[in-house]
């Protein structure tokens, strides 16, 4: 392995690529502690297949790669500070050497449970932490989520909202209503205008016409001055495919059956769901 | 080149260096012409940077700034990446060593000094070392503290230029056949030059001739 002197060169760059069998490694290293000459040239070595592995064909990183890498640097530069005192840290050899007198009147065991003890807190305070992070999200999540929805709400109900029908110029406009009907939810939303006002002790009241059995009562409601009226999420049971909605005006209490005239009525086109 | 028994060096003059911190890799001038020659593989240009940035980003790494962490990985991730994936073939495999690779350098900026040489060059040595014990489904045989490079090289300018990428291709292209394969059997796919000599048939000393022949080939092609 020597030749007397040095490594040779063909060794060295074996040596620098691993490909040397440990009890090769080992003579080279035990010569490369005494060896500035082959240190250097080693560097030398190194620096050669440095320039042969950045000739390599380019690859563009996968996509996400950046944002898994620091991702991970963010959630170790979160980990609790007794984390970060148990990573291995180098210690300079006239340090190492420095501690040794006081090592050795350590308590090993003891200090090997502790080590043990640490390690299980480190890991389960890491895993808390990965959970209260997720429980945070989908917080954050449902939070954004139910303002949005308060706010169609709001909008939807708001009595200082401006309603406004469109319809072809210099028509008249007539009563209208716009059912939007999710059956398998029992979802329903309605919005009515240019109502004549009802006599008092009357309201309007929303039909559901089945595609079979009796109409289904969706919802009692009253215009305001300028006609306009809603009718947000009735209470409703899930699944009532509908034929068509109607509009009757009823008694205040509601009726259980829809009375003649019916001042609206409107098909219900094909389900989208 | 001198024969197998020329010693440890090729070149007298370098037995005369005090320590090694003076073998200097010459500064590669920069090649305009073969930067407008380049092909299409613009999605994996970066920009040139210093050796004194990449020592200032680690610095800052040191004081636990995940924004110089962010910089060292956007310059030096796609090269990284590359080198795993010639050495593995598997984007998977490959981001998970140059994953790894960068994730240490956060924990242990101190893995890396000025005296180890450039960042880049570094980093693309440790990068293909630990693909390499993948693919020999070892446990990591050296510690990264291990490589080092020679100093005062201009790699660490260069190693992101993809004109630098073109003239190693292109060096390594020149050589003669027997010797690329075998280099690049022994570098990239991590054969034993044992195990080399039993697959090609050739002798164990022709083996070993043929890479330093090669990385010597390589060396004089980027001195002045």
């Amino acid at each position: 392995m020597t030749d007397g002197r040095h490594i040779p060169q063909d060794d060295l760059a074996l040596h620098a690529m691993q490909a040397l069998s440990p009890e090769e490694s080992a003579v080279v290293r035990a010569h490369l502690a005494e060896c500035a000459a082959c240190r250097g040239e080693l560097a030398e070595l190194a620096g050669d297949l440095a320039l042969v592995a950045v000739g390599v064909e380019q690859h563009a990183v996968p996509a996400g790669a950046r944002e898994r890498f620091l991702q991970r640097v963010a959630d170790d530069a979160a980990a609790p500070a007794a984390e970060q005192a148990a990573r291995p840290r180098v210690v300079p050899i006239d340090e190492a050497r420095a501690r040794r007198g006081l090592m050795h009147r350590i308590p090993w065991t003891a200090v090997a449970a502790l080590l043990v003890i640490t390690a299980g807190l480190v890991i389960k305070i890491g895993d808390l932490r990965l959970e209260v992070a997720e429980q945070a999200r989908t917080i954050r999540e449902q939070s954004a989520a139910n303002a949005r929805a308060q706010q169609v709400m709001d909008v939807l109900t708001s009595r200082s909202a401006q309603h406004v029908l469109l319809t072809a110029a210099k028509t008249k406009p007539a009563p209208t209503a716009r059912a939007v009907y999710l059956a398998s939810r029992g979802a329903l939303i309605m919005q009515a205008s240019n109502l004549d006002p009802v006599p008092a002790g009357k309201m309007y009241e929303l039909w559901i016409i089945p595609m079979s059995g009796a109409p289904v009562p969706a919802g009692m409601f009253r215009p305001d001055a300028a006609g306009t009226a809603s009718l947000v999420m009735p209470q409703l049971p899930k699944g009532i495919a509908a034929k068509a909605f109607g509009v009757t005006v009823e008694n205040e209490a509601g009726a259980q059956s829809p009375t003649m005239p019916i001042v609206l009525s409107g098909a219900a086109p094909a389900a989208g769901e | 080149l001198r024969g197998a028994d020329a010693g440890p060096f090729t070149r007298e003059s370098e037995l005369q260096y005090n320590g090694g911190a003076q073998l200097s890799m010459s500064d590669f001038p920069s090649n305009p012409a073969a930067a407008s020659e380049r092909s299409s593989d613009e999605g994996v240009r970066q920009p040139a940077r210093s050796p004194a940035e990449d020592m200032e980003l680690l610095s800052r790494v040191q004081a636990r700034d995940q924004g110089a962490m962010a910089e060292i990985f956007d310059r030096y991730s796609g090269m990284a990446f590359s080198v795993a994936m010639r050495v593995l073939r598997d984007p998977s495999q490959a981001e998970d060593v140059m994953q790894d690779v960068f994730f240490r350098l956060w924990q242990n900026p101190g893995a890396f000094t000025s005296e180890r040489g450039s960042l880049g060059g570094w980093l693309a040595v440790v990068v293909r070392n630990r693909a390499i014990d993948i693919v020999r489904r070892r446990r990591p045989s050296d510690p990264v503290e291990d490589v080092v490079l020679p100093a005062n090289t201009n790699l660490a300018a260069e190693v992101e230029r993809n004109t630098l990428m073109e003239r190693v291709r292109g060096v390594l292209t020149g050589l003669p056949a027997e010797q690329r394969k075998t280099l690049e059997m022994a570098y990239f796919d991590g054969l034993s030059h044992t195990e080399i000599a039993a697959k090609t048939g050739e002798p164990l000393g022709t083996v070993k001739t043929r890479i330093r022949s090669a990385l010597i080939t390589v060396r004089k092609a980027f001195q002045a």
